[in-house]
């Protein structure tokens, strides 16, 4: 089945148990679609925008209650959706950070926190993880002491994954914040892998930033996220236009220069609201997603010669594992090479895992029924099997 | 599936769909809406059972439900369109 012409429909999720690692806790809810069938055109938040003529002050629908409802959802002062969280790093960077400043991320840091560093033309230095693969507070206070003494002043900002992008081990994030603020550091908290899946709290960890994805852990599309900060700082990171035009006069007021005035102004608010009840009730019940993760990679585990490179027992839905010692020594002799692998998972209705990969690879289980979370660790096991590997 | 049920009103959980300007509801539209939501709650439905839609017996009732849901609307809807 085509769309104008060329463009496949997407089947992934309806055909397959889809665990590719990014992709778990975006998927949208039945509420969410519904929002975009009915709030796909471009403009469609704006029927109703009225002064003061910006996005989070809209109540028909109700946008402005949405960003209360965030914030509260957040325990911060003052939220904004964004255009993914990286453009939450981007926004906090050039309010915060001036030329030649020093930004620290985790050695573990997603590739987007660089970027928003390099934007603002600050520099980059890494927090190490420990041996266990873990950012503490006390490597954070390191880092921060070294800086200082390089360069005669502290770093600018400290910017911290909660759960990070390769590894989803836990970071100290009140660790940090703690040693942070005893420098007078701001800090912000990313929760791109826990904001919409697992509860957060910014004020009892302390820091003064908190960044969600939507799309990837809110049920919402791409792209959408959230900025929320606290009332010390909202001040400076949603900061409104002082510009005056020179011939004509003009002024802009109320818009936020770093939201580049409105952010999300169509179905991707509408499908981030429609979700949010759910995602409110879902972050309850995290607990359970964790063991079932936990189910999945005891599986893999009962299967000679495979290792879990990220920390356990899980925290997280989001796994990396090491198979070189099983289905990757029928990759070695297997006509197909490593796509034996995805070939049988695509065979018994699983996708997701890297095609080719039979080493260290990533899958999430998250969003999984325990139907389909039992289907997926007898997969494996049936696979193994098959081989010779058990 | 549904996350927090009705949908006749047209509405997505606090999200009032349509009929936000006070003019009254186009009958056809409501209705188009209707089947298109049903249908999304029976999609959602085969991405919960996945890849086998084995559906249990709640699941057949939400099924059934939802795909009366939308033969009604369809049906409105052709009735609608006729006049």
């Amino acid at each position: 089945m085509k769309i104008a012409g060329n463009i496949p429909v997407r089947e992934v999720e309806e055909n397959f148990i889809n665990i590719q690692p990014i992709q778990a806790a975006g998927r949208l809810t039945a509420e969410a679609m519904k929002a975009l069938i009915a709030y796909g055109d471009g403009y469609s938040t704006c029927d109703q925008c009225r002064k003061p003529f910006r996005l989070d002050k809209i109540t028909k629908p109700p946008i402005a209650e949405f960003h209360s409802d965030l914030s509260r959802f957040l325990n911060m002062d003052e939220a904004r959706v964004t255009p993914g969280a990286r453009r939450a790093f981007q926004a906090v960077c050039l309010a915060l950070v001036e030329k030649g400043d020093t930004v620290l991320v985790s050695a573990l840091g997603h590739y987007t926190e660089f970027l928003a560093v390099e934007n603002a033309k600050a520099i980059v230095r890494e927090v190490p993880t420990n041996d266990l693969n873990i950012v503490t507070g006390d490597a954070v206070a390191q880092k921060i002491e070294e800086v200082t003494r390089e360069q005669g002043k502290s770093p600018a900002l400290v910017m911290l994954d909660h759960f990070d992008y390769s590894l989803a081990n836990e970071h100290d994030v009140a660790g940090a914040a703690k040693v942070a603020h005893q420098y007078d550091i701001p800090i912000l908290y990313n929760g791109a892998y826990t904001v919409g899946i697992k509860p957060v709290d910014g004020k009892a960890l302390g820091v003064d930033f908190v960044v969600g994805s939507g799309h990837k852990s809110m049920a919402s599309p791409a792209p959408s996220g959230v900025l929320a900060t606290t009332s010390g700082y909202a001040d400076t990171v949603f900061s409104t236009t002082q510009m005056i035009g020179d011939v004509t006069g003009r002024q802009f007021g109320v818009k936020e220069v770093q939201m580049l005035g409105c952010t999300l102004m169509g179905g991707n608010i509408l499908a981030m609201m429609a979700s949010f009840p759910t995602v409110r009730r879902r972050v309850e019940g995290w607990g359970e997603y964790v063991t079932k993760s936990n189910y999945v990679v005891d599986a893999l585990l009962s299967i000679k010669g495979n290792m879990c490179v990220s920390e356990y027992p899980r925290k997280h839905t989001l796994s990396k594992v090491d198979t070189t010692g099983s289905f990757d020594t029928v990759a070695r002799i297997h006509k197909r090479r490593g796509f034996f692998f995805s070939d049988e998972l695509k065979q018994r209705g699983i996708v997701g895992a890297f095609s080719g990969a039979t080493r260290a690879w990533k899958f999430n289980t998250y969003g999984l029924s325990w139907d389909q979370i039992r289907y997926v660790a007898d997969a494996f096991k049936e696979i193994a099997g098959k081989y010779g590997l058990l | 599936m549904a996350a927090n049920g009705s949908f006749l009103s047209i509405k997505i959980n606090n999200i009032k769909l349509l009929d936000y300007w006070g003019l009254g509801m186009d009958n056809a539209v409501d209705n188009l809406f209707e089947a298109l939501f049903a249908l999304t709650d029976l999609r959602v439905l085969l991405r919960e059972t996945a890849p086998l839609h084995k559906l249990s017996a709640e699941q057949q009732m939400q099924a059934r439900e939802a795909l009366a849901r939308a033969k009604a609307a369809l049906s409105k809807l052709e009735e609608e369109l006729q006049e």
